[in-house]
């Protein structure tokens, strides 16, 4: 094996410090998450109390989030991977403005995108006050994410050589996107998915603007437990938060690793 | 089956760019007609257009059969196309490219596969079948795509460079194989190439392009041997010029001995080709190409004399040029 010099050990030492830095709080918060009383130390005796608290109190802002998570990846999915389509397909600066165009949103702060929303469509019906109006946020937000995901995977292949070839075998275009398109774009597609779903799951700033007491989601909740509960409620809600997380994070580590 | 395929007028701009001008030119059916030049000379273009890939400019028609196709899109053509690189889908097993065609066209599962198997045969692929595609070589990608093409019976068969991605060997052996196919299927075909030998070997006509026009349409032969202008001579083949300005294929001047052919000449260089040898010699300050047998040996500075037969002189716009 190489011996490695000095310079080595220094980088490693400040890698492992600067990891240790920014684990160290998760890790404290799993165990305050599990701690029957953190005032008188984790050596008091573990408890799921909290967690179940949690759930009792919280819950129902867990099946909001997941509800929009879901909806919002349907929402992206019918509206990312066409329009990602249609724009590998189109050549020409018209293409290039709606890419950053649609990128817009995750430039522009969250709250300010949110306040927006209000003004322009906080009046109409009932929709202010229907968990459908935090899913059209977190559409606006998460879009970007999936047309550019599926777009990079267009780019990246003869997309428009096989769309040709299937159009000389005679399919019209929704055959042609459902059978030769899709099907090959499905990495790009598949990592895009995971990546609105983690992030419409996490989504705060627009969610705080935008949620009514009747639709309020995981994040705002647990802004709401740590702000007024128990430490180790709070604590417990982000352990919650982790276990619905962290295995999404984990499947676009390894669906980035088999690319 | 086959159909005439009549292109009335047909140019193409890209924005300000002429990539085409406006070209006339007909097909009989179950033709073979080689679209020749070199890249960017319209002829792909063209293609596109018959293939509804392209619209033609205001004014341009495609028909088939005496029927206007011009705004029948290209799904609804009836046309096969095989590309240079392919463009087989690769989420599709072989069976299910070549298939492809048929399933959407309505065709029902038994019916696929009876002509896939069919296709199969025909192209001696039997033991791809169930291959992924990228499990092939390139001859093997473009004898799929050919059965791709060719297996829902298209009405005209479209051929994009399909054998310039592959190496010298395996396209002369593929070249004779497509030769084979069409002459079996007698299904009218356009054939882009930018192979002049390509083009002589599988053409009925061959249509030569430069610049975006049409140069000259005719048979291989008359093409090499009565070319319409110096481009297209020198395009489909090499040229000698003699002093005087008479224009000869390097392979009909023979190299003989000093006095007795019609010039004497000094060897400048020659190169060993294996199946014959390539001199470059001078007359009179000229210097032009001769062939020689391959087991002559010759060294530079040596005197030898050049013969031709009179037939073998080009007669460089002897045939009309197309309107």
């Amino acid at each position: 094996m190489r011996r490695r010099g000095g310079g080595f050990h220094a980088a490693l030492a400040v890698t492992v410090l600067a990891a240790a830095f920014l684990v160290l709080p998760m890790l404290m918060v799993i165990l305050v998450g599990v701690t029957a009383n953190w005032f008188a130390g984790p050596l008091a005796g573990l408890s799921l109390r909290w967690v179940l608290q949690v759930i009792d109190n919280y819950g129902g802002t867990i099946l909001v989030s997941l509800q929009i998570a879901l909806a919002n990846l349907a929402a992206t999915l019918l509206l990312g991977v066409p329009l990602a389509y249609a724009l590998a397909c189109a050549p020409g600066r018209l293409a290039r403005a709606v890419e950053e165009l649609i990128v817009l949103p995750v430039a522009v702060p969250g709250i300010a995108t949110a306040l927006g929303m209000v003004l322009a469509w906080g009046t109409v019906g009932g929709f202010r006050s229907h968990w459908s109006f935090i899913l059209a946020g977190h559409v606006v937000f998460t879009l970007p994410f999936m047309v550019r995901s599926v777009l990079a995977v267009l780019r990246g292949q003869e997309f428009r050589l096989w769309d040709e070839a299937a159009r000389t075998l005679g399919a019209p275009f929704w055959r042609r996107f459902f059978t030769v398109i899709v099907p090959n774009a499905r990495g790009g597609i598949l990592a895009g998915s995971l990546m609105v779903t983690t992030l419409s799951i996490g989504e705060f700033n627009m969610s705080l603007i935008l949620h009514t007491p009747f639709t309020r989601t995981l994040p705002v909740g647990l802004a709401d437990a740590y702000a007024s509960l128990r430490i180790e409620v709070g604590s417990a809600y982000t352990l919650i938060f982790f276990a619905l997380i962290v295995p999404l994070l984990v499947a676009m580590q390894v669906l980035a690793a088999r690319r | 089956m086959s159909v005439a395929v009549a292109i009335d007028r047909c140019g193409k701009h890209f924005g300000a760019t002429r990539a085409l001008e406006p070209t006339t030119l007909s097909l009989a059916p179950g033709e073979t007609v080689v679209f020749l030049g070199p890249s960017g000379c319209g002829k792909t273009t063209l293609l596109r257009i018959v293939a509804g890939l392209e619209a033609p400019d205001e004014g341009g028609r495609v028909l088939f059969d005496g029927v206007d196709v011009t705004a029948v899109p290209t799904e609804q053509r009836g046309v096969g196309m095989v590309f240079q690189n392919y463009a087989l889908f690769p989420n599709m097993k072989v069976a299910q490219n070549i298939g492809y065609g048929l399933r959407v066209r309505g065709a029902s599962r038994m019916d696929t596969a009876d002509r896939v198997a069919e296709m199969i045969e025909m192209m001696r692929i039997t033991d791809l079948t169930g291959r992924r595609v990228d499990q092939l070589s390139g001859g093997q990608r473009q004898r799929v795509a050919l059965a791709r093409a060719i297996a829902p019976r298209p009405r005209v068969l479209l051929l994009d460079e399909p054998l310039t991605a592959l190496d010298a060997q395996l396209r002369e052996h593929l070249r004779f194989e497509i030769d084979r196919l069409l002459r079996g299927l007698r299904i009218t075909t356009i054939y882009v190439t930018h192979d002049q030998s390509e083009a002589m070997a599988l053409a009925d006509r061959v249509v030569v392009f430069a610049k975006g026009r049409v140069e000259q349409v005719g048979r291989p032969r008359d093409i090499y041997h009565a070319p319409a202008n110096a481009f297209v001579a020198g395009f489909v083949g090499q040229m000698s010029f003699l002093p005087d300005g008479t224009m000869l294929r390097p392979e009909d001047i023979a190299v003989v001995a000093p006095d007795v052919g019609r010039l004497n000449a000094f060897v400048v260089s020659s190169q060993f080709l294996g199946d014959r040898v390539r001199l470059s010699v001078e007359v009179e300050a000229s210097t032009l190409f001769a062939e020689a047998p391959p087991r002559e040996t010759f060294t530079p500075g040596q005197v030898v004399g050049l013969a031709w037969h009179d037939e073998a002189v080009l007669r460089v716009g002897s045939l009309a040029a197309p309107a």
